[in-house]
């Protein structure tokens, strides 16, 4: 270029050289020929610059053409789609969806003039509505970053935090480079309801659904993000075009929140009675209630203790009191979290890391209803019974005797009336209304192993519910086969001992059992909708099989209706189980854990009412109850009056039964406390000024209880000679009793001596990540 | 030898240049049938029209943007333009041998244009690193002082040269006193509104003055010459030595100039992407508003590199019509000087063309990146009010010279 320049320059020059040495034109002359010659030279240089532009096309335009396409960004902005709703069958929202706004500054906009006619109006604004954000920093910020375009300085703001500014920019055209960026939280209005049945969200809140609805229904629940694309028409002028998001859809849960409400508050009363009762911590180490409709499979109601609260799902304060849980990589490699007998205090969350905690969080956000295996007890004997009515094995009218333990192979099963004597006569009716061990071994044994098995598949105890939230447990390894189950396995099962189930296995094949012999598909949603409200499907009730006959069922509702009610005489187990004024029917479970000796005990109650046309079924597991003696039933069957005395007149049913005066006394006092709480109270529906025992403020008709007591330790059983077979002392009697501790641990409900063989697998306390 | 054979064209053009003016002064009845050169008036309002669709075609992005409303400087760019034909039909009409009346009077102008300058100091607005704007007290607008600096320069060393006699004005003593006019106002410039581009515009209208009024022609040869090895030693030496550029931003400016891949600096990125545009528009351009680069990756592309938005959009063939145009215009200006009435009017019109052709040629010779970039605005088509509006002035001395030279001619 410069020589171009040159060039030029020296052609002007020579052109006037010879003008002037000709002498001959005036100075005027001179002065216009100068003036073309300028002209010229621009001339000159134009042309340069015109073959400059000629040459950057030919030699570099298509070089150029691909820099510029590459470079090319269409200003686009993503907009979030909604995550559905979920919502109770009464349309109460569970689980929402909120609109918020993350602050953005763009610090280019703001410095756009030096005199900061822009800059200090919006930080003045800024700082007037939102007290958190550091001005002094913002500025230096946006003045040593002037070129900066994107800064996200608050985040998830209601539109209510924001509205007084966007007012503000309103009115103020010199308040600019503020924007804000839409996205969306999840909101769980009713807080720690239902936590572990909804799960919670992870990703933004809108996706990422984890545990429960939110990660089973993750696909329905979410939708497409919609995308905002600025572009240039062909009149040069800036286009919005809006793709929009395609909201997540809606789904309807069969909860109905209220009595899901009572549920919790009554399970939430029993730890408050009982945390730190005989040992430190929970009032249980576990405490679940599953309430069903027997007449469709769907979940009315289904919590388990502790809960947390989905919008804070990290808060470790719900993990206070629950045992310790730590991670132990085992034998074939895979990380394992195995329960410690510690009890998590405050002073170990703060010591703990975060990966500790996480391990413990693991379990917290976990459903035990689905998700936690034990050995059921007591409840599975209706199964065992309808078994072998369905099968023909038995008539219903045999009649047994208990002496108070069966020999076994060489095993000595007893009953929970070992220490006086049996039971004596025993009726199929009694022996489950009693819950006879030994009438169920016999009748078990009259099943026999094929038969067993079978009608454990058939009540799909080893298979999965297949019920619609996420995390359901396996049982296939948990449960025998007819290959596998032996004489004492057998004899084990038919009480409910030795093999595994979930809560919502248990509850499932109940209702089949007293509903006519339908097994219903358990479900918790049975609608899903769009955002406008259009249903895009409903889930209808799901009949899977015939589980025993019409006829096989009645009997089944007849029995249960005498373990909790008058017809079951006086050492009916379920009696404290029934709610004033109402029939129901039921079942109680006791059942020993693994190890057997320890004493650590599942208590359990699993009902249904009303007794003669069964509309809702209710299961209530106690495990490891915070008592010096675990093997009390009557507070799983306090436990589940309590929640059935408010759930039946709530759903409508009527009372059947006559009231006694101390009974009517009771209800209306029961009614008072309710009104106060809801009128009174700080109206967050805690009853924490209670803090008597609820369960002894009735008088109770004291009978001995069903399920026995704890067996004396005789010290003459260190003289005992050791069976070398099964490594116990075995006294004259045949008596098995432990060599090193001397307990007889056959001395609870479910006497099971320590040597009767277990399925390996039964550890349910332990868990594999993922399970 | 080259040099010769250039010499003897250039004087074959010179003697066609002055059979055009002999017919011209032939046909002298018709040309003053008019009051004014309808042609020159013509090439300006087309340069407006054209520069106000550009503005609008590079801006509206940016404006849409930045203020939420695409015509945001289309606007204000059409007010400042129809208040610029307002001043321009008024400066046709205003006799202006008023400046020569007084001996002392072009001394005030001279004073005036330097104390513009020194209106930065309490008044000055600072935008983009720069305090070049001052604020109009009541109106809200603003205005480049440079610009009337420059306007009142053109006119200051017109009335001074004039004022001097051929003779002196060719030696050294009466060359060095307008250049070191020139130069304060420059320096000025420089110092007060850090604008470079206006200082050295100032600079070359004063040394093509002093070129066109002089009989001389032997030092100006040696000071283009002097210049450019200064110009070239100066590049040399930044190409030679990386580190030299540090510090300077000016230095860094020609770096970044010699290597703008490897430069983070903006004004070498502004430099590529208005290449990229070139390259990018091809022969026939992209079409009217269809220029990618003006939305975001050119900084304002309504200013200094509107002309690499139009080679986008209309392609080499778009560009290379508008320079054209702007030959016409100087063209106009030529024959308006030729046929100025005394040699004021003649040095003003020259000082004039000079300005519009300094412009010119300094803008593309940035887009294209033949010289650094300085940050020049092409006349009547950039974005910006002051320049509009004080190039319409111009406009209209010319036409008061050209409307004076045909009322004589009538006369005659």
């Amino acid at each position: 270029m410069a020589s171009n320049i040159n060039k030029s320059d020296n052609g002007k020059k020579s052109e006037n050289k010879k003008k002037t040495s000709r002498g001959t034109y005036s100075a005027k002359q001179i002065r216009l020929g100068k003036l073309s010659a300028l002209f010229a030279a621009m001339l000159v240089i134009l042309v340069a610059l015109a073959i400059r532009l000629v040459k950057i096309v030919n030699d570099n335009g298509e070089e150029y053409q691909r820099i510029v396409l590459s470079n090319q960004r269409y200003d686009s902005v993503i907009i979030p789609f909604r995550r559905g709703d979920i919502v109770d069958c009464k349309g109460t929202i569970l689980a929402t969806s909120e609109k918020v706004y993350n602050l953005v500054v763009d610090a280019s906009v703001m410095m756009t003039y030096d005199d900061d006619r822009y800059l200090e109006p919006t930080l003045n604004a800024l700082s007037a509505c939102f007290p958190d954000i550091n001005i002094a920093e913002l500025r230096s910020f946006v003045v040593n970053n002037e070129s900066n375009h994107y800064r996200i300085l608050e985040k998830r703001l209601t539109y209510g935090q924001i509205s007084e500014f966007l007012t503000m920019q309103e009115n103020n055209s010199y308040i600019r480079g503020v924007t804000f960026e839409e996205e969306y939280r999840r909101v769980y209005p009713m807080g720690t309801l239902c936590s572990t049945v909804l799960g919670y969200t992870t990703a933004n809140n809108n996706s990422g659904g984890m545990y429960g609805l939110e990660e089973y229904y993750e696909s329905v629940l979410t939708g497409t993000d919609g995308r905002e694309y600025g572009y240039q028409n062909e009149d040069a002028t800036l286009e919005r075009t809006i793709k929009p998001a395609v909201d997540g859809y809606t789904i309807h849960t069969t909860i109905d929140s209220t009595i899901q409400r009572i549920v919790e508050d009554k399970l939430n009363a029993f730890n408050e009675t009982y945390r730190d009762n005989y040992r430190a911590g929970n009032g249980a180490e576990n405490l679940g209630c599953i309430i069903m409709d027997v007449n469709s499979g769907e979940i009315l109601a289904m919590a388990d203790f502790p809960g947390y609260n989905p919008a804070d799902y990290m808060n470790t304060d719900p993990l206070i009191g629950c045992k310790y849980y730590e991670a132990v990589v085992n034998a074939g490699g895979y990380t394992e979290y195995r329960k410690t007998t510690d009890v998590i205090t405050q002073e170990m969350l703060d010591q703990m890391t975060q990966d500790q905690i996480n391990v413990n969080l693991y379990n917290l956000w976990k459903n035990q209803c689905i998700s936690y295996t034990y050995e059921p007890g007591s409840t599975a004997k209706p199964f065992t019974v309808a078994a072998a009515l369905d099968c023909g094995a038995i008539t219903g009218d045999e009649v047994y005797t208990c002496n108070g333990a069966l020999q076994v192979s060489n095993y000595y099963i007893k009953c929970h009336t070992y220490d006086s004597g049996g039971d004596g006569v025993v009726t199929v009716q009694d022996s489950i209304a009693w819950s006879c061990n030994v009438a169920l071994m016999k009748i078990a044994q009259a099943l026999g192993t094929d038969n067993m098995c079978k009608y454990q598949r058939i009540f799909n105890l080893g298979l999965k519910t297949n019920i619609d939230l996420a995390g359901e447990a396996r049982t296939d390894t948990l449960v025998y086969n007819p290959q596998t189950m032996g004489p004492v396995d057998l004899a084990t099962n038919s009480f409910g001992q030795n093999f595994n189930a979930t809560m919502i296995q248990m509850i499932t094949g109940f209702c089949s059992l007293i509903n006519g012999g339908y097994y219903y598909e358990p479900h918790i949603v049975n609608q899903i909708t769009d955002s406008t409200g259009a249903i895009i499907q409903n889930i209808e009730p799901r009949v899977l099989r015939q589980t025993v006959s019409e006829s096989v069922s009645e009997r089944m509702r007849q029995y249960c209706r005498a373990t909790v009610m008058e017809e079951g005489g006086s050492r009916r187990s379920g009696r404290n189980a029934r709610p004033y004024g109402y029939a129901i029917g039921g079942k109680t479970g006791t059942a020993q854990t693994i190890p057997r000796e320890t004493g650590q005990i599942v208590i359990s109650f699993m009902g249904f009412a009303p007794a003669d046309d069964p509309e809702i079924a209710i299961y209530v597991v106690i495990d490891r109850p915070n008592f010096a003696k675990q093997d009390n039933v009557k507070y799983a069957c306090l436990l589940c009056r309590d929640i059935l005395q408010e759930v039946l007149p709530y759903m409508g049913i009527y009372m059947t039964e006559p009231l006694t005066d101390e009974e009517l006394k009771y209800l209306e006092e029961m009614q008072l406390e309710n009104t106060l709480r809801y009128t009174q109270g700080d109206g967050n529906g805690e009853s924490g000024s209670q803090t008597e025992d609820p369960y002894e403020q009735i008088e109770m008709t004291q009978i001995t209880d069903s399920t026995g007591e704890t067996a004396n330790v005789y010290p003459r059983w260190m003289s005992y000679p050791i069976d070398p077979a099964t490594g116990h002392r075995v006294g004259p009697d045949g008596t098995h009793y432990d060599a090193d501790t001397g307990e007889l641990a056959t001395a609870t409900s479910n006497i099971l001596d320590d040597s009767i063989p277990v399925n390996d697998n039964l550890d349910s306390d332990n868990y594999t990540n993922g399970n | 030898m080259a040099t010769g054979r250039n010499a003897k064209q250039n004087n074959r053009s010179g003697e066609i240049i002055k059979g055009n003016f002999k017919n011209a002064a032939e046909s002298i009845s018709s040309y003053a049938q008019t009051d004014i050169d309808m042609n020159l008036v013509f090439i300006v309002l087309f340069l407006l029209g054209f520069g106000l669709l550009m503005v609008y075609s590079a801006s509206s992005y940016v404006a849409y943007r930045d203020y939420g409303n695409s015509s945001y400087y289309f606007k204000k760019q059409i007010t400042s333009d129809l208040l610029g034909l307002v001043c321009m039909v008024v400066t046709i009409f205003i006799p202006l041998g008023i400046v020569e009346k007084n001996k002392n009077f072009k001394f005030l102008i001279a004073g005036l244009a330097n104390a513009v300058l020194l209106l930065v100091i309490p008044f000055g607005v600072e935008s983009h690193g720069a305090r070049r704007w001052i604020q109009i007290p009541g109106i809200g607008g603003r205005l480049q002082p440079a610009e009337i600096t420059k306007l009142l320069m053109i006119v200051f060393l017109a009335a001074m040269i004039n004022s001097m006699g051929n003779a002196y004005i060719s030696s050294w003593k009466g060359f060095l006193f307008c250049m070191g006019m020139a130069s304060l106002s420059s320096l000025l410039l420089y110092l007060l509104t850090d604008n470079l581009s206006s200082a050295l515009i100032v600079f070359m209208i004063a040394f093509v003055m002093c070129f066109v009024a002089s009989q001389d022609f032997k030092k100006y040869i040696f000071l283009v010459i002097l210049g450019l090895a200064a110009a070239g030693a100066v590049v040399a030496y930044v190409a030679s030595d990386d580190s030299a550029s540090e510090g300077s931003f000016r230095l860094t400016r020609i770096s970044s100039w010699l290597h703008p891949e490897n430069s983070a600096e903006t004004s070498a990125h502004q430099m590529l992407q208005g290449l990229y545009a070139i390259g990018n528009g091809g022969w026939f351009g992209r079409g009217l508003g269809q220029s990618v680069q003006k939305v975001s990756v050119l900084p304002e592309p309504q200013n200094d590199m509107i002309f690499a938005v139009i080679c986008e959009e209309l392609g080499i063939v778009g560009a290379i019509s508008l320079m054209i145009m702007f030959v016409l215009l100087m063209y106009r200006m030529l024959l308006i000087a030729r046929n100025a009435k005394d040699r004021f009017s003649f040095l003003l019109v020259s000082g004039i063309m000079a300005h519009f052709a300094i412009q010119v040629i300094l803008n593309i010779a940035v887009v294209t990146g033949s010289i650094p970039n300085t940050g020049v605005s092409l006349p009547f088509i950039s974005y910006g009010g002051s320049s509009a509006l004080f190039l319409l002035i111009e406009v209209g001395i010319v036409l008061n010279v050209d409307r004076v030279s045909r009322a004589e001619s009538r006369e005659r």
